[in-house]
């Protein structure tokens, strides 16, 4: 079943052209990888699908609901969640009480049950309670990012470059958690990543931006496979 | 010595009314990094309308809660309707906006009313206590001073306890995460609105009690000074402007005893202009963090 649909979308940023005519599609269960070089327009598509950015046309389609004119609070309420580039921690707040604002729209049953899960997920936020979210370091931030995502049950969540600032081997960890999430739970994911390696190696699918448009979309098998792709976005790493 | 003590006391009930305002003026550019220049004129309103309902023979309680609502109904219908139109405008537009807003109210008010002071009927219980040898309370100072307290320390666990109140300081530190976390951004925009209003217009009934006078400009005159309690305390911070309105009704109690009134209306200037220059985050502030 289609739980995401892009149609034609297209964001510009006034006269600057940050995504054109991207339509993809995202079915439950799945994990989807979203590659490209810097300033591909991932973020852009990400932002976009969140409602942080408006379209200048096309059609996001979530749920069969078009929501492209909902508010981001309503697609949050629906099911959609982010862990956002440059990772948007609450500064001044403490790391449980980003995590309680994660559930913000969940009720507060759920709430401790949830946080053990962001715990076990990341032992070193559980570490971290107490500390305000300003005060960790950049991984940490990026845990407490993700966590965060998590506390809002949804069943898209939309990662922007989650590896950033994380060590190779945690990151190899919590991209298998996020595989677990994805076999146990069914949470569908689509994630944006520069280092399509790993990313490629969980994911089902890809598609590939290169200035603000879809040039590729294939099997992530296939995506690893490619010559073109191994060239440009796997550092010609042969396998 | 007992003459600094009786200032400090003085000075502490004429800072109480401008912390209530600055509280509103602090949570609104919290959330929208926005100065609201009519919010001196709630204070205005709230001490003419209660006065208003009160003379219809509505009881006491009853007309402070009606004017509260009004205000704050106002305030938040001035936001979604004016301002809100202008939130992508830059910050030079709603500015204009406020100023203009608060010059409309002023002269609505001058002619619905009069242009002339009016009396407020209703008082504070009178009273003074001594204490010790030479330092005398007005009992009225004492009920706005404990009026202040009790209602900062609920707006603090308000804001600091609540589901609402945790999503007002969200917002405020960064709007966009905000979002994504699922608040509805309009709607705590509003809230935000409502309850500083509603701040003012206690601290407007409580002028009112307190000098049983009131005039259309009271919200101009007390207001500035408010800002200016606000800027010193950090915009942004609940305690900071309660404690920057107790610093400049101190400070303005202690020149007017000693002789310097003429100075008194100036300092909240000197303040503002001096802390705007070189310590615009307030004493109690935190840094702003830049965001694109
Ligand atoms: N705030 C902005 N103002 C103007 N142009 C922007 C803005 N943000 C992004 N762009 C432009 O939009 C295009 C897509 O950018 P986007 O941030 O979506 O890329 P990205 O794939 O996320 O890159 P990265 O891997 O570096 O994060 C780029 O050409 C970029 O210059
Ligand atoms: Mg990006």
């Amino acid at each position: 079943m289609s739980l995401l649909r892009l149609n034609n979308l297209c964001v510009h940023y006034g006269p600057i052209v940050g995504i054109k005519d991207i339509s993809l599609e995202v079915h439950s269960g799945e994990i989807i990888a979203l590659l490209g070089a810097n300033g591909a327009g991932k973020t852009t598509t990400l932002q976009c699908i969140s409602g942080l950015l408006k379209q200048k046309k096309g059609e996001i389609v979530f749920k069969g609901t078009p929501i492209q004119n909902l508010p981001t609070h309503t697609r949050v309420q629906m099911g959609l969640s982010q862990s956002p580039e440059g990772r948007m921690v609450f500064p001044h707040m403490t790391v449980k009480e980003n995590l309680i604002l994660g559930a913000f729209t969940q009720k507060s049953k759920y709430l401790s049950h949830d946080m053990e899960k962001v715990f076990h997920l990341f032992p070193r936020l559980e570490e971290r309670i107490h500390h305000m979210a300003s005060l960790l370091s950049g991984g940490e931030q990026q845990m407490l990012a993700i966590g965060r995502a998590l506390m809002a049950r949804s069943e898209l969540l939309l990662l922007d470059e989650p590896s950033l600032g994380i060590s190779p081997l945690l990151m190899a960890s919590i991209f298998q958690k996020l595989k677990e999430l994805n076999a146990n739970d069914g949470l569908t994911l689509l994630i944006a990543e520069q280092n399509a390696h790993s990313i490629l190696k969980m994911a089902h699918r890809g598609y590939v931006l290169e200035n603000g448009e879809v040039i590729k979309t294939a099997p992530a098998s296939d995506l690893l496979h490619d010559p073109v792709i191994k060239e440009a976005y796997l550092g010609g790493i042969s396998h | 010595m007992y003459d600094f003590l009786q200032y400090l006391l003085d000075g502490l009930a004429i800072g109480s009314v401008y912390s209530l305002i600055a509280v509103g003026y602090s949570l609104v550019f919290g959330v929208l990094r926005m100065v609201n220049f009519a919010h001196g004129e709630f204070f205005m309103l709230g001490a003419y309308l209660f006065m208003f309902f009160f003379n219809l023979k509505i009881p006491l309680w009853i007309s402070f809660v009606l004017s509260a609502l009004f205000v704050g109904m106002l305030s938040v219908g001035m936001e979604r309707f004016l301002y809100k139109p202008l939130r992508k405008s830059g910050r030079f537009a709603p500015l204009i906006m406020a100023v203009g807003l608060s010059l409309f109210l002023q002269n609505f008010v001058q002619i619905i009313f009069s242009p002339n002071p009016q009396s407020f009927t209703v008082s504070l219980p009178e009273g003074i206590i001594q204490w010790g040898e030479d330092i005398l309370i007005r009992k009225k100072d004492i009920y706005i001073f404990a009026i202040t307290l009790v209602l900062t320390f609920v707006f603090d666990a308000f804001i600091r306890f609540t589901s609402f109140g945790r999503a007002i300081r969200a917002v405020s530190m960064h709007p966009q995460a905000a979002m994504l976390v699922g608040i509805p951004f309009n709607r705590i925009i509003s809230i935000t609105f409502f309850l500083g209003a509603v701040m003012a217009v206690v601290g407007g009934v409580m002028q009112g009690m307190s000098t049983n006078q009131i005039w259309p400009f009271m919200g101009v005159h007390s207001g500035l000074k408010a800002f200016a309690a606000a800027v010193l305390g950090g915009t942004g911070e609940l305690w900071g402007a309660v404690l920057g309105g107790f610093f400049i009704g101190i400070s303005e109690s202690l020149l007017v005893g000693y002789d310097l009134s003429m100075y008194k209306d100036g300092l909240a200037y000197l303040i503002l202009v001096v802390f705007l220059l070189y310590r615009p985050q307030g004493i109690l502030g935190k840094k702003l963090t830049v965001k694109v």
